[in-house]
């Protein structure tokens, strides 16, 4: 069974795959991360000493249209996934090079809040909203960061002449389970950060 | 691999790879669902409905969260163990995340104690001090998060401040005789000093929901008003008086 | 005998340097974290000694305060993270598959991974010593202590080197979840895992959900450190209280991490050596798991003295409390299995049973610290430090050896010399409860904790004396084991595929050591001691066909490729971008180049 290990898993105990075991136990993982850092946020709210503060610096019509982007590539995700399950590979490279192109609009997205709140004298070290804040979401960033690596490279590999296999549809599955846990993730942020009032 | 393994060895069972039952207009349909509970949060939290503002966009965010993860995640359709290793580590994040934020919330409490006190020796004392003068005008004082909401003038003499919290958490009132800007007062330590400032009327902590008054003469001249539990000042809580 | 393996034909080279660096087979990986975790383990022996040295008397002047700082820091990382963890990650490595029926873990080649980034970040860790400084703040590095304004660059060192050592254990932890959850063979229930195994899984999902706790507390530490910020630094409005907390929920996690494997591993021993099977399995899987779900509720039990408030201390002070009848479950389990068992006492027996003993007293000295007015008594006195090492010598350290002895025979074909077993055996516990006992006393009258001397007159002069020589005595039971060690790999490989002759899981099974490929035929579970079941029903296992091919993963240098990304990563942080930048590069090389390998 060792070698079913590494070529496609055609058994194992549980009907499930390893690799998406893995992933999902991963995810499991990571909510523990997520959550430490949103911990860290609501330990810190209200606790500035000095501002700006986040009522005062916080843009919720630009973050409402970023979190759009952000859903809607989820949704990119699960066709590219749906095209590549059922063997329309094209039907997986839109949807795939339309999903990381609406990651790089939201990284583009946060790059530019990131500046503004710079520019408007919030950063890291301004106060505790400024740390908490910017660690919490450039920590999700990092995360989308590598979520558009991963899909352009199999988004690349899909144009090799095998394509990606006769596994297409389980790698982009597993990419697409990470890439929906960044989304979820920000959907809590969203909420907790910016929606609720400070 | 199992093609290698050339006699009947025991097997595992198969890998199951069942497909949802679900097809792209499903997925669109639940995209627009999404957005249009993105779009009720948006609505909801501008609407000042502040009493059930967080409650309901932390249900809203849920819905959403559970939308993804069952269907765009397909936990739906997939195996059972899948979901409750996933549940698991999510559940367990929350318990902490909800069990670090009550300890500190536990924390700021027993570190405002002294303050708590010292603020019911001070005011008791205005109080007996302004007791003595007789009251000519109430004033209306309403605080919340963060936020002192107050008339802009009154008239000199005796005046009793009706203040209520509004807020979610507790507050206090100090006025102090101040030509400064309202949101210029000397601040130490998280808190406007008191020392370097003239406070001539001040309450203990009312808690949220609660409320309270003090009495204080006033001259005329420029007055603010301000909340002094630790950094509530700098977060917004003053507002100018000016007394004629 | 090793006969299996010479008839099997098995693809890729097996001598020489680069087989084994870049091998990716489980039991090679368990043996290189085997002894280079025996190589740690020694070296915070030596730390150990330096400091029981420094205590002997009033008034010590071998090492400074400063180093005599770093040294019981170092102590401490270097017994946690570079040694027993590594070395429950040795058993592991080598048994998951061996116990459970399979030729390899999940994923080989991110076996290899963990290795790699565990010797990065252990590396990084050590080279502390010589470029300024090692960490002086502490294991658990309490801000304001570790923070900028009052710890050097040691704690750098620090938060680099913990986080690498806890990739290197979340990915260590992922692949065995996997594994074990997915790789049993026919037949091989949950319920009927080996109580080893279980415990490795509690481990693993210990690992998975508490490290990312600390990671966050590490990143956060570190950019107190580098980059201005101020989440633990009070003055500005940051609470170093975060971080005892953040700490504690990753930190008492893994107290069972270091503890459980040692629970494994009696279980498998005392059954064997009772010749009986486990007495009540399930209440014993039952416990594990309740120690690890419990053990996410108490973390504030090391913070008592903190000023929770009432609440919170009743809350934490009753957790604790209930965590330990799981414990005491174990433990009337094990005692259990011995009663009224044909027992032989072997050396592996011997550690063993004195598990049961020594683990129950440090165990009963936690409970006492769970009401809270002791704890404020006993709080950073030496009561503390004689309870953990009650626990992790006693409990982790006895356990491990236990096993070594144990599995030996199936790790090499050799046995180990029993005589000279059974002396290391005896050294080591009486030289660890000469170290560790008057330790109490020491503690009860007031010593405290991390003081680097003591002046005469204050009553503390004598035990400390008597600690230090036991410690001694520990060292000569170690040097004992390294000539045992010695003497044993100069004989012949000749155990048998059942060394004991009284194997009851599936490692015994196959050969001694076991073939790359781990088993000729895959075998068929029946029962929770399937070789018990197969003699007792006079099963024998189906015969290898002749002409048999069994593929095993190739070699690949991509994890050392990665593991060397991460240390240029870790290298970078603490002296300049452009090495960090590099690492980047290497690992996303390696990504690429991983994916891409064919493994077929």
């Amino acid at each position: 069974m060792a070698a079913a290990a590494h070529g496609p898993t055609h058994h194992s105990s549980t009907g499930i795959d390893n690799r998406k075991l893995l992933m999902w136990i991963f995810l499991a993982s990571e909510c523990l991360f997520f959550g430490s850092l949103i911990s860290t946020y609501l330990i810190f709210k209200g606790q500035s000493l000095v501002g700006p503060f986040p009522d005062e610096i916080l843009d919720i019509p630009v973050t409402s249209a970023s979190t759009f982007v952000l859903l809607m590539s989820s949704l990119s995700m699960v066709l590219a996934v749906y095209g590549a399950e059922h063997g329309r590979p094209r039907m997986m490279k839109l949807w795939l090079l339309v999903t990381v192109l609406l990651g790089l609009i939201f990284l583009g997205f946060q790059v530019y809040e990131f500046r503004t709140f710079g520019h408007e004298g919030l950063n890291l070290t301004t106060n505790q909203f400024g740390a908490s804040f910017f660690v919490l979401t450039g920590f999700h960033g990092t995360h989308v960061g590598v979520g558009v690596l991963i899909l352009a490279s199999l988004l690349l590999a899909s144009f090799r002449r095998s394509g990606l296999g006769p596994e297409a549809g389980f790698h982009v599955e597993v990419a697409g389970l990470y890439w929906h846990f960044v989304d979820i993730v920000w959907i809590v942020i969203f909420t907790v950060l910016y929606l609720i009032p400070q | 691999m199992t093609s290698d393994m050339a006699h009947g060895e025991a097997q595992l069972p198969e890998v199951q790879h069942k497909l949802p039952a679900i097809g792209p207009r499903q997925y669109v349909m639940i995209g627009v669902i999404l957005t249009i509970i993105t779009a009720i949060e948006l609505w909801v939290s501008y609407s000042g409905l502040d009493a059930i503002i967080i409650p309901v966009l932390l249900v809203l965010s849920a819905v959403k969260f559970a939308v993804v993860v069952a269907f765009f995640m397909h936990l739906r359709f997939d195996s059972k163990m899948l979901t409750r290793l996933f549940v698991f580590g999510l559940a367990l994040a929350s318990a902490i995340l909800v069990a670090l934020t009550a300890l500190f919330w536990n924390d700021s409490t027993i570190s405002q104690t002294p303050v708590q006190e010292a603020a019911a020796g001070s005011g008791g004392g205005e109080a007996a001090a302004g007791g003595a003068a007789a009251v000519q005008a109430e004033v209306a004082v309403a605080l919340g998060e963060f936020f002192v909401t107050v008339a802009a003038e009154t008239s000199a003499g005796g005046v009793q401040f009706n203040v209520a919290n509004e807020g979610a958490i507790p507050h206090n009132l100090r006025v102090a005789r101040s030509d400064l800007a309202p949101d210029a007062l000397p601040v130490a330590a998280g808190i406007v000093d008191e020392a370097q400032v003239d406070v001539v009327a001040s309450t203990v902590d009312v808690a949220a929901g609660a409320s309270d008054s003090a009495t204080a003469t006033l001259e005329a001249g420029a007055y603010v008003l301000f909340c002094n539990v630790p950094g509530h000042y700098q977060l917004g809580m003053h507002a100018p008086l000016t007394v004629r | 005998m090793a006969t299996a393996a010479g008839t099997m034909p098995v693809v890729g080279s097996h001598t020489g340097l680069w087989s084994w660096l870049t091998t990716v087979d489980h039991k090679r990986i368990g043996t290189l974290y085997g002894v280079t975790a025996m190589l740690f383990f020694m070296m915070g022996g030596v730390e150990a000694l330096l400091i029981r040295t420094q205590l002997a008397v009033p008034n010590g002047t071998v090492v400074e305060a400063q180093l005599f700082n770093q040294l019981f820091t170092m102590h401490a990382l270097t017994m946690i993270f570079l040694a027993i963890m590594p070395l429950g990650a040795a058993f592991f490595n080598w048994f998951v598959p061996l116990m459970i029926g399979a030729r390899d873990v999940a994923f080989p080649r991110l076996n290899a991974l963990s290795y790699w980034v565990f010797l990065a970040g252990g590396l990084l860790l050590v080279s502390s010593f010589v470029f300024g400084g090692a960490p002086d703040a502490g294991w658990f590095a309490y801000t304001p202590l570790s923070d900028k304004n009052h710890a050097g660059s040691g704690m750098d060192f620090y938060v680099i080197g913990l986080l690498a050592l806890g990739l290197s254990s979340l990915i260590a932890a992922l692949n065995f979840a996997v594994t074990i959850i997915n790789m049993r063979a026919p037949g091989m229930t949950m319920m009927r895992l080996p109580v080893f195994i279980w415990m490795t899984l509690i481990v693993a999902f210990l690992l998975i959900l508490s490290l990312p706790v600390l990671t966050v507390a590490l990143i956060e530490l570190l950019f107190d450190r580098k980059f201005e910020t101020n989440f633990f630094i009070a003055d500005n409005g940051g609470n170093p209280i975060l971080w005892q907390h953040l700490f504690w929920v990753f930190g008492h996690p893994e107290v069972y991490i270091l503890i459980l494997p040692a629970f494994g591993i009696i279980s498998e021993v005392l059954p064997v050596f009772s010749r009986k099977p486990l007495f009540g399995y399930s209440a014993v899987v039952f416990a594990g798991i309740s120690i690890a779900v419990l053990g996410f509720a108490v973390w504030s039990h090391h913070m008592f003295t903190t000023g929770l408030g009432t609440v919170p201390q009743i809350v934490f002070s009753a957790s604790t409390m209930a965590i330990a009848v799981p414990t005491g479950v174990k433990i009337f389990n094990w005692l259990g299995t011995m009663f009224g068992g044909s027992i032989r006492f072997t050396t592996a027996m011997y550690f063993a049973v004195s598990v049961i003993a020594l683990f129950t007293i440090g165990g009963i000295t936690g409970v006492m610290h769970a009401v809270v007015p002791v704890d404020t008594q006993q709080q950073d006195t030496y009561f503390i430090v004689a309870h953990l090492h009650y626990v992790l010598f006693g409990g982790a350290i006895m356990g491990i050896f236990s096993g070594i002895y144990y599995w030996f025979p199936k790790m090499t074909g050799r046995f180990l010399g029993e005589g000279l077993g059974k002396v290391q055996f005896w050294l080591f516990f009486v030289g660890m409860n000469l170290t560790f006992f008057p330790m109490h006393f020491l503690g009860v009258a007031g010593m405290p904790r991390r003081i680097y001397t003591y002046d005469d007159g204050l009553g503390w002069g004598m035990w400390n004396m008597v600690a230090s020589i036991g410690s001694y005595i520990i060292a000569l039971g170690m040097l004992v084991f390294v000539v045992n060690f010695l003497l044993s790999m100069r004989k012949p490989a000749t155990a048998a595929n059942d060394a004991w002759g009284l194997g009851a899981t599936l490692e015994w099974s196959t050969s001694s050591p076991p073939p790359e490929h781990d088993f000729d035929v895959i075998p068929v579970v029946h029962d929770r001691d399937p070789l018990w079941y197969n003699r007792d029903h006079g099963i024998t296992p189906e015969a290898p066909p002749a002409h048999q091919h069994i593929h095993m993963p190739p070699p690949s240098y991509y994890p050392l490729v990665m593991g060397g990304g991460v240390l240029l990563l870790g290298v970078g942080v603490l002296s300049h971008l452009a090495v960090t930048a590099l690492g980047v590069v290497i690992i996303i090389y390696a990504a690429w180049a991983w994916t891409l390998e064919p493994t077929d």
